[in-house]
C-alpha cells in the first residue's frame, strides 16, 4: 500500500509492507527502514544486522513483484528478437533490439526464467512502456 | 576527462571488440578502441560495411551509463560533437544528415553507430562507434560518388591522433553538459 504524505511542502512516498510475522519494512521515498515488532519499542534496524533469512525473504518478494514483464525503455522499431515463447533465459541474456534515432538498443534480460509470451514482432513500432515480453516467473 | 586509448593495427571491428569487453566488464567508461584498419567495420544497417582501409580514423568509445532521457538524444549529440570539431578545425561547411551521418561537399565523410545496452529498463552501457574518412585517397567504385575524405577535400594529410583526441574531448564535454 502506497501513500503520499505531504509535510512542510515536501512529498514523501510511504509504503508499508509485512515481511514476516514480526518484521515490517517501511519505504520512505524508496529508502527502506526495517522494524522488528517483537521489541516493545519497535526499533529501526540496519539492513546489515537483519537476519539472513529475512533478507532472503525480502529479495524473493522483490523478485516476485518486479520481474514479470519487460517494457520498452524507449520508443522505436523492433529490429530483432532473439528469444521465443517457452525459451528459458538467463540474467543479462539478450532478448531483443529496438532501433531508435538510428541507434541500436539491445535489451538484456533483467531476470532468469521462462518466456511466457513475446508481445511484439520484428518491424513493429513501439512506444515507451509498451509491453514487450511476459516472463513466467515461478519463484 | 581521462581517456584510455587502446590501439590496434587491424581489427574486424572496433565496435564489436569494445562491446565484447564491456559485456565482460573488462573496461571502464571512456575506454577507446582504435584500429588503423577494419576488415568488417560495421555500418548502421544489418550487413552494411563501413569502408575502413588504412588512413581513416576508426574508433569506438565506451560511454558512462546515461539516464534514459539523455540516451534518446545521444545520436544527435555525437554527430554535433564531430561536426563541430571538423568545422572549427578545418573551417569547412559540414552538413549533418540527422541523426547520425556527416557530409562534406554532398558526400559522406563520417558515420556514427551507437549501441545502447539495457537490462530491462535500466541503461547498462553505451558504445559509440565513429568512422571518419581522414586520410583516404580513394574509394571503391560503388562509393566514389557518395563518399569523400578530408584529404581529398583539403588536399593535405590529417593527424588522426590529434583529431581523435579533439573529438573525444568534445563528446565528453557535451555529455557532461547534458547529464542529469
Amino acid at each position: 500500500m502506497k501513500k503520499i504524505l505531504k509535510f512542510k511542502d515536501k512529498e514523501y512516498e510511504i509504503e508499508i509492507e509485512k515481511i514476516s510475522e514480526n518484521f515490517i519494512v517501511v519505504k520512505v521515498n524508496q529508502k527502506k527502514y526495517f522494524f522488528d515488532l517483537e521489541k516493545e519499542e519497535p526499533e529501526i534496524l540496519e539492513e546489515e544486522i537483519l537476519k539472513k533469512e529475512i533478507l532472503e525473504t525480502i529479495a524473493k518478494k522483490e523478485k516476485e513483484e518486479k520481474i514479470k514483464e519487460l517494457k520498452a525503455p524507449l520508443p522505436g522499431e523492433i529490429s530483432a528478437i532473439f528469444v521465443k515463447e517457452g525459451d528459458f533465459v538467463n540474467l543479462n541474456q539478450r532478448l531483443l533490439c529496438i532501433v531508435s534515432m538510428k541507434m541500436e538498443n539491445e535489451i538484456l534480460s533483467p531476470t532468469e526464467g521462462k518466456i511466457k509470451e513475446v508481445k511484439v514482432k520484428v518491424g513493429q513500432k513501439v512506444q515507451k512502456d509498451d509491453l514487450l515480453i511476459v516472463f513466467e516467473n515461478e519463484v | 576527462m581521462k581517456f584510455k586509448i587502446i590501439e590496434f593495427e587491424k581489427l574486424p571491428s572496433t565496435q564489436q571488440k569494445l562491446v565484447e569487453l564491456a559485456k565482460e566488464k573488462k573496461v571502464k567508461p571512456w575506454t577507446v578502441i582504435v584500429a588503423k584498419e577494419q576488415t568488417e567495420g560495421r555500418g548502421r544497417e544489418e550487413g552494411r560495411i563501413w569502408f575502413s582501409a588504412k588512413g581513416g580514423l576508426y574508433f569506438s568509445v565506451l560511454l558512462p551509463s546515461l539516464c534514459i532521457e539523455d540516451v534518446e538524444l545521444l545520436s544527435i549529440l555525437l554527430s554535433f560533437s564531430v561536426a563541430k570539431v571538423l568545422k572549427e578545425k578545418f573551417n569547412v561547411e559540414i552538413w549533418i544528415k540527422l541523426p547520425n551521418d556527416i557530409y562534406l561537399n554532398q558526400k559522406k565523410i563520417c558515420g556514427i553507430l551507437t549501441q545502447n545496452f539495457f537490462v530491462g529498463k535500466d541503461t547498462l552501457f553505451t558504445v559509440a562507434g565513429i568512422g571518419l574518412n581522414t586520410n583516404l585517397e580513394d574509394f571503391p567504385e560503388d562509393l566514389k560518388e557518395k563518399a569523400t575524405s578530408l584529404k581529398i577535400e583539403l588536399k593535405r594529410e590529417i593527424d588522426n591522433k590529434e583529431i581523435l583526441e579533439e573529438i573525444l574531448k568534445e563528446i565528453s564535454k557535451n555529455i557532461l553538459a547534458i547529464s542529469r
